[in-house]
């Protein structure tokens, strides 16, 4: 029911919308990346290279939704309908980033470090910069409270690094036809899988993370 | 005026507005605030619900609303009263009444457009013609406010010609068979049929209706019942309608799954008060049928009981064991055995139809039970509680989820039984229920340990026709059937001021009730200070040093 | 024992599952000092067996105790930092339930420290959540999935008027229910206004 309603919804916003836009996608499409992107990042362990760039897209829909919505009358049966639907997708943008920062915060010297070791290698960021920033400051007040807890015998200190455990298993789904994944359990026999598209399997997180992060696979 | 048509003058035109719902403090208000919730929700209109016991509540609710809202509906309230008199609302203003308080006032029958009332009066009830009531002032008066009401206005006279003498003699039959009619047509105050099942009808029309919404009418019909507000004959008919309808949504649900599946099913019940949640012999003892029948306050009725369940072939040890606890075979046979020996202990008609919920397995209580538990939250709660918060936990007790909650309440109406049954003893033994001539009354002393739970409305109108039924089976005047009764109950200490309730004599079959315009006519003879402001005019509250007068007034007026 | 105390501190976190307890600033101390007894102890056994590095270390009479010292320093340092660690999640949690200003009751439990983090962390949260798309998400709101539109809630406190955004005013006193759209109540049910009837 979603897909439909907000399809015949938006036409007419999209229509004026898509002239700016320079990303020619439609709404529905943002959406089911969005629910997607937000899937995976619930059910990964570890965080995810962020997708601010579709969570802003969204954003920006909401708002024109928003005032669109506000021309209706309040009787209108319709009216409802899109009202949910605008809630719904906050939901899901919140949720996600809600469910970002839950993971900065618990594993956040671990989050900071393995960033620092991908600025070194010249590859991208996981984390958006407003996060970084984030998790910059909130690793800084963490260690702030330790240290005068510790006042009174300082050098003495040493914390613990919590880290995901990324070999926890996740169903995902996959989307393309992959072969050959190896299933790393730790043996030193590994054995290998193929996934047909739309292939169900429950399997170590840590054998296909890469599959979750380049979008071949997606969590369930 | 009326609403002619529910969908459109009323449900529809609401959509997308917000509404304002003053709901009446008893539970046949509850049943259709509840069912009207669910009307509204699925409709996405925006409501506040506030509790009203007295007019002096619903004043202060419109006036701290007003601002705000625009569209107000009143539940079991507002009806008997002129609301653009008493309310002075802006023109704007629409009031949706639905009251089953009756005589319902002529203003609002022929208010045009502000006050739009859901039920039209019943057949047999003499609403006076609108021309036999009003007359264009201007007309007859010569008088520039043509919107008041045309009572005493004949002060200014001019000259008095020959014709001035015409019209004034004309004037005055007109006057005079304009009081007539509005006397006739408000001289008893009664119930009409319950609210909830208006609304439950509602709810079927708009084909919105379930068996919940069911239940609540089922529960507002009993109440009616419990509380002698409407004749036996009526409560049949209802209860044949609601049982049509309780066919056709158990045929409609597919849903067969024991544990989850909602039934109400068609069964007869006991006039024992909640004897299923009870020991047999406490039923028998504390419930006003059997203990009436068969005097239970004397000591030869405790005799008689344990003669009944003697030959009933009930062991006494398993009397006195929770219902649910007894053998089974005697629990299964309880209701026929009981049935079969009620001629023989004066018990004839012990039994009457009426309905089950059964929700699972856990969940199996009968119509009479949720009143009792009900009215045992309304009224007999502790006395910090306020009305509101009570409002609450008896709207949660009627949903299906808070067992706990009904439990609680069923404990407690227990003890409203017992201490009813005790009270009524008490004053039988002490011999307080005195006879004033055309009335007997009877008074609840300050000193009385249950008087704050007697000076709630219903609990009070349980005592008296408990106090009436015993005092006439007991009495030795032949007229004593004839006699209505009256109760005073301390209302607030503090101030002194005392409630008082009228009922009808035993004699009477009708539940119509002469006591409202009494009160009103002897609080105005002697002129003492008077709040009749409950909805029921039954009711009044006066201070307990005028009581002596007051007595003397209703007597000189009855005879 | 060594490290009873800081194990009392970690249970009585423990034992109180919702809310904070107290900052039990005697108990802390006390750790502290034991931690630092202990460390002192350390490092003049540590001194001794270097000293005496002619007998083997591990042969040394001393060793066993240096091992359990320094065994004992690092649980107590563990426990004390669990203790603090947890109580800031809990407070973190809090922030997402009460918003930037904490109940009075809940802040006289906790140390100078602890109100220090919690603003510091209330700062960094709002700065965060203002950069998020053109003028900012409250993440805060839509903590649940949307089930219906508008729910019923029932007032817990005389509240005063409440203006709705679309300009419609209520007056929210207490024990009155009202339908209302969800969006609007969801602050004033997690500020405890609200209490949402299912």
């Amino acid at each position: 029911m979603d897909e439909i309603d907000i399809e015949s919804a938006l036409n007419e916003i999209e229509n004026e919308s898509d002239d700016e836009d320079e990303v020619q996608i439609s709404l529905p499409e943002i959406i089911q990346l969005m629910e997607e992107t937000w899937l995976n990042e619930k059910f990964s362990p570890e965080i995810l290279p962020n997708k601010m760039e579709i969570v802003e897209l969204l954003l920006d829909q909401i708002t024109t939704l928003e005032t669109n919505l506000k021309k209706l009358n309040n009787s209108d049966f319709k009216k409802g309908l899109y009202q949910m639907e605008v809630d719904r997708l906050r939901f899901l943008i919140s949720s996600y980033l809600r469910k970002r920062l839950e993971k900065i915060e618990i594993f956040c010297t671990a989050i900071l470090e393995q960033e620092k070791l991908r600025s070194q290698q010249g590859k991208d960021n996981y984390l958006s910069q407003n996060e970084l920033q984030f998790a910059q400051e909130y690793d800084q007040s963490i260690k702030d409270n330790f240290e005068s807890v510790m006042r009174f015998c300082p050098g003495i200190i040493e914390t613990q690094i919590i880290s995901p455990n990324i070999h926890s298993m996740v169903f995902l789904k996959s989307k393309e036809n992959i072969d050959g994944i190896v299933i790393d359990d730790g043996n030193d026999d590994n054995d290998l899988i193929d996934l047909t598209t739309g292939a169900q399997v429950l399997i170590g997180y840590k054998s296909i993370s890469n599959l979750v992060k380049n979008g071949d696979v997606h969590l369930i | 005026m009326f609403v002619e048509d529910f969908k459109t003058d009323f449900y529809e035109f609401l959509a997308g507005k917000r509404v304002f719902l003053m709901v009446h403090y008893d539970i046949d208000s509850i049943c259709a605030c509840k069912i009207l919730q669910s009307l509204l929700k699925y409709r996405n209109i925006l409501y506040t619900v506030a509790v009203i016991q007295r007019l002096e509540d619903l004043k202060r609710a419109y006036v701290e609303n007003c601002e705000d809202v625009q569209y107000f509906i009143l539940l079991n309230c507002g009806g008997t009263i002129d609301i653009v008199e008493e309310l002075e609302p802006e023109e704007e203003k629409v009031f949706f009444i639905l009251d089953s308080h009756r005589p319902i006032d002529v203003c609002n029958i022929y208010s045009t457009d502000q006050v739009r009332l859901l039920t039209r009066p019943e057949e047999d009830a003499l609403v006076p013609e609108f021309n036999d009531i009003f007359r264009d002032q201007s007309e007859s008066e010569n008088e520039s406010d043509s919107d008041s009401d045309n009572e005493g206005r004949a002060s200014k006279r001019r000259r008095l010609g020959e014709e001035a003498i015409l019209k004034r003699r004309e004037n005055r039959l007109w006057e005079e068979n304009r009081n007539k009619l509005l006397f006739e047509y408000s001289q008893f105050t009664y119930y009409a049929r319950a609210s909830a099942i208006f609304m439950f009808e509602y709810a079927w029309k708009l084909n919105k209706e379930d068996k919940d919404l069911l239940w609540l009418a089922i529960i507002a019909l009993t109440e009616q019942l419990i509380f002698g507000k409407i004749e036996h004959t009526q409560y049949i008919l209802e209860m044949e309608a609601l049982r049509a309808h309780c066919t056709r949504l158990q045929h409609k649900s597919n849903d067969t799954d024991v544990l989850t599946s909602l039934k109400i099913l068609f069964e007869k019940d006991l006039r024992l008060t909640l004897y299923r949640h009870w020991t047999v012999e406490h039923s028998l003892k504390y419930s006003m049928f059997t203990a009436i029948r068969m005097k239970l306050w004397t000591l030869k009725g405790d005799k008689k009981i344990h003669e009944l369940l003697a030959d009933m072939g009930l062991p006494l040890a398993q009397s006195r064991q929770h219902f649910k606890s007894m053998d089974l075979q005697l629990r299964k046979e309880f209701h026929s055995s009981l049935e079969k020996l009620s001629e023989k202990y004066g018990l004839q008609d012990i039994e009457f139809t009426s309905f089950i919920l059964q929700y699972g397995y856990q969940h199996k209580y009968c119509a009479s039970d949720i009143v009792f538990a009900l009215i045992a939250i309304l009224e007999a709660s502790p006395r910090d509680k306020k009305p509101e918060e009570l409002f609450n936990l008896a709207l949660d007790c009627l949903s299906r989820n808070k067992k706990e909650i009904i439990d609680n309440a069923i404990e407690k109406a227990k003890i409203v039984a017992k201490s009813l049954f005790k009270t009524v003893q008490n004053a039988l033994d002490m011999k307080q229920i005195i006879n004033a001539g055309p009335f007997v009354y009877y008074i609840v002393q300050e000193g009385c340990l249950d008087w704050y739970m007697f000076s709630h409305q219903h609990i009070l109108l349980l005592l008296s026709q408990f106090v009436l039924k015993a005092y006439v089976s007991m009495s030795r005047n032949k007229k004593a059937s004839t006699l209505p009764l009256i109760i005073s109950v301390p209302k607030n200490i503090e101030n002194g001021t005392c409630i008082l309730i009228g009922i009808p004599p035993v004699c009477e079959t009708s539940p119509r009730n002469f006591f409202g315009k009494a009160f009103e006519q002897a609080a105005e003879k002697m002129n003492c200070e008077a709040n009749c402001d409950y909805f029921d005019t039954s009711y009044i509250e006066i201070y307990s040093k005028d009581r002596t007068r007051f007595f003397d007034a209703l007597a000189a007026l009855l005879n | 024992m060594f490290a009873e105390k800081a194990c009392s501190l970690i249970k009585e976190l423990s034992r109180c599952e919702e809310g904070l307890p107290p900052y039990n600033i005697e108990l802390v101390k006390e750790v502290c000092t034991e931690i630092k007894q202990l460390h002192e102890q350390n490092k003049e056994d540590g001194a001794i067996v270097a000293n005496e590095s002619e007998i083997a270390g591990n042969v040394n009479p001393l060793y066993p105790t240096l091992r359990i010292g320094s065994a004992a320093v690092k649980r107590n340092i563990r426990c004390l930092l669990a203790y603090h660690y947890n109580r800031l999640r809990t407070l973190r949690t809090m922030r997402w339930q009460f918003g930037s200003i904490l109940p009075p009751d809940i802040k006289t439990n906790l140390s100078s420290d602890e109100i220090d983090w919690f603003s510091k962390y209330s700062s960094c949260l709002g700065k965060y959540m203002r950069s998020i798309g053109e003028d900012g998400l409250n993440l805060c709101l839509d903590l649940r999935p949307p089930k219906s539109l508008y729910i019923e809630v029932k007032c817990l406190i005389d509240y005063g008027k409440f203006e709705l955004s679309d300009g419609t005013v209520l007056l929210l006193k207490k024990d009155s229910r009202h339908y209302l759209p969800r969006s609007e109540c969801e602050e004033l049910i997690t500020q405890g206004v609200f209490h949402h009837i299912v």
